[in-house]
């Protein structure tokens, strides 16, 4: 403390009248307008620039967000139009199949039908020829008895 | 009272002694304008380095200049408002870039090994004659604000709440860029004073610490007046509603 | 500057640096206080508290500051000697 003193002493005294620490001159004005050229200086090269490069990139991602929500919107849409599309196409393939499984089902059961009428026509048809057969047999076998029948008595009867 | 006895060579205490240069009839501080003009190209350099390209995926000097740009730009915003302070905001930003580069130049830059005649150089805001440059033309610009925005219905302010409050706003007037250019000025010397004897005393290690909390209250001053010179200019260009 | 003179002057720097602490230590104190008690309240408001409170502090700290100027202006620029 006192060796500052001191040295304040001696810079008052010693070199020039003036000094000190509060000691206002010509410094001031000339220091204010060195701030106020910095000022426009600093404007024109950064706050100006930067700004507009900073505004610039705010205006550009605000537009290509806006861009990349509209091409969102417009892959949704798409996707729910195909979706939309795909069930419509499930749907049909699926009345496709069912159409298809009816049809063979229908074909199977007409061929059946046939079949089985079929069947049961030749069936009838031979059974109605064992019948005649039978009946033509029975038949012949009916006069062969009443021949063999007429030749016993034809035999006995003269004998007695 | 006689000198230590023990005097370093590296570490003794100047204070109030300036570089004296004639220009005219006036004396300048030689010193402060030599590390001013220091403070003023290394600006400069970064800035012009920073711009020459600018491209839209910054990189490099221009993160760096953005970010300060976004930074003053916020606090100029939310200051003087949305309306005003584009006008303002290369004033606000440069008088927090000056004084921020001018408190961390002069506790970085080894001064010391620059010999002037007389004096040494130091932060530029450690002169009363900066600090009172740079809070006057802050009152300046305040005035300005308000009267070029409102005219003479500026002066409505002085009354605003009550005509009681003339005399105190006033007086606030002449106190704002009293304690604007007082606060800098003292914070800065009371730093670089607190450094340098502490340095006197132990020249080794123990000032690091002190010179930490020196470059923190350095950045805060900056912040501080920045803040307070548009908040002085909100002030002035508020619009009351009616 | 003659004994008397600077011993006065020595004197009252130290007082005007030591009381004009006073004052704004506790009010720093008290506004610290308020900011932790807040950040413990609100941790996700942490970032605009700490914005106020430097700047407040850093008011506070003003008020200091004047007190050392004026000690700065008895040691360095005595009106009296």
């Amino acid at each position: 403390m006192t060796s500052w003193l001191l040295l304040a002493e001696a810079g008052a005294t010693a070199g020039s009248p003036e000094g000190g620490l509060f000691d206002l001159d010509a410094t001031l004005p000339l220091m204010a307008l060195q701030v106020v050229l910095l000022t426009f200086i600093l404007n024109s090269l950064f706050f100006r620039p930067v700004g507009k490069a900073v505004e610039d990139r705010e205006g550009y991602i605000t537009t290509s967000r806006t861009q990349a929500k509209e091409q969102l919107a417009q892959a949704e849409r798409l996707e729910a139009d195909l979706r939309e599309q795909l069930r419509g196409a499930r749907l049909e393939a699926q009345k496709v199949i069912q159409d298809a499984e009816q049809d063979s089902d229908r074909l199977y059961r007409e061929a059946m039908a046939v079949a089985q009428a079929d069947a049961i026509a030749s069936r009838e048809n031979a059974r109605s020829k064992i019948d005649a057969q039978r009946a033509e047999a029975l038949g012949a076998l009916k006069a062969d008895a009443d021949r063999l029948a007429d030749l016993i008595v034809a035999r006995l009867l003269p004998a007695s | 009272m006689a000198p230590l006895p023990f005097a370093l060579p590296f570490a003794a205490l100047e204070v109030g002694q300036h570089l004296y240069w004639q220009l005219g009839h006036y004396k300048i501080h030689g010193q402060v304008f030599l590390s001013s003009w220091v403070v003023i190209g290394a600006l400069l350099a970064v800035v012009v380095i920073g711009t020459r390209r600018m491209e839209r995926d910054p990189s490099g000097v221009q993160n760096l200049l953005e970010f300060l740009w976004d930074y003053l730009r916020d606090i100029a915003r939310e200051y003087i408002g949305e309306k005003a302070y584009r006008d303002w905001l290369p004033f606000i930003g440069t008088l927090f870039l000056f004084i921020f580069v001018s408190n961390w130049g002069g506790a970085l830059i080894p001064w010391k090994l620059v010999h002037l005649p007389s004096g040494e150089l130091g932060a530029p805001t450690a002169d009363i004659n900066t600090t009172i440059a740079l809070a006057l033309l802050v009152s300046l610009a305040y005035f300005y604000a308000g009267l070029s925005r409102k005219g003479f219905r500026y002066f409505e302010y002085y009354v605003e709440p009550t005509p009681i409050m003339l005399p105190f706003k006033i007086v606030e007037d002449f106190t704002k860029p009293l304690s604007l250019s007082f606060r800098l000025f003292g914070n800065i010397l009371a730093d670089e004073l607190v450094v340098a004897v502490l340095a006197f005393l132990v020249p080794l290690v123990v000032p690091l610490p002190v010179m930490f909390l020196g470059l923190f209250t350095s950045a805060i001053q900056a912040l501080i007046f920045a803040t307070l010179a548009a908040y002085y200019i909100g002030e002035a260009v508020h619009e009351e509603h009616h | 500057m003659d004994s008397l003179t600077s011993a006065a002057s020595v004197v009252a720097a130290g007082l005007a640096v030591g009381l004009g602490s006073i004052g704004p230590g506790i009010g720093q104190g008290s506004a610290s206080q308020g900011a932790v008690e807040g950040i413990a309240r609100q941790p996700e408001a942490e970032g605009k508290i700490r914005g106020t409170l430097l700047l407040s502090l850093a008011f506070m700290e003003s008020l200091t500051i004047y007190g050392l100027v004026v000690a700065l202006v008895l040691l360095f620029a005595n009106p009296f000697s």
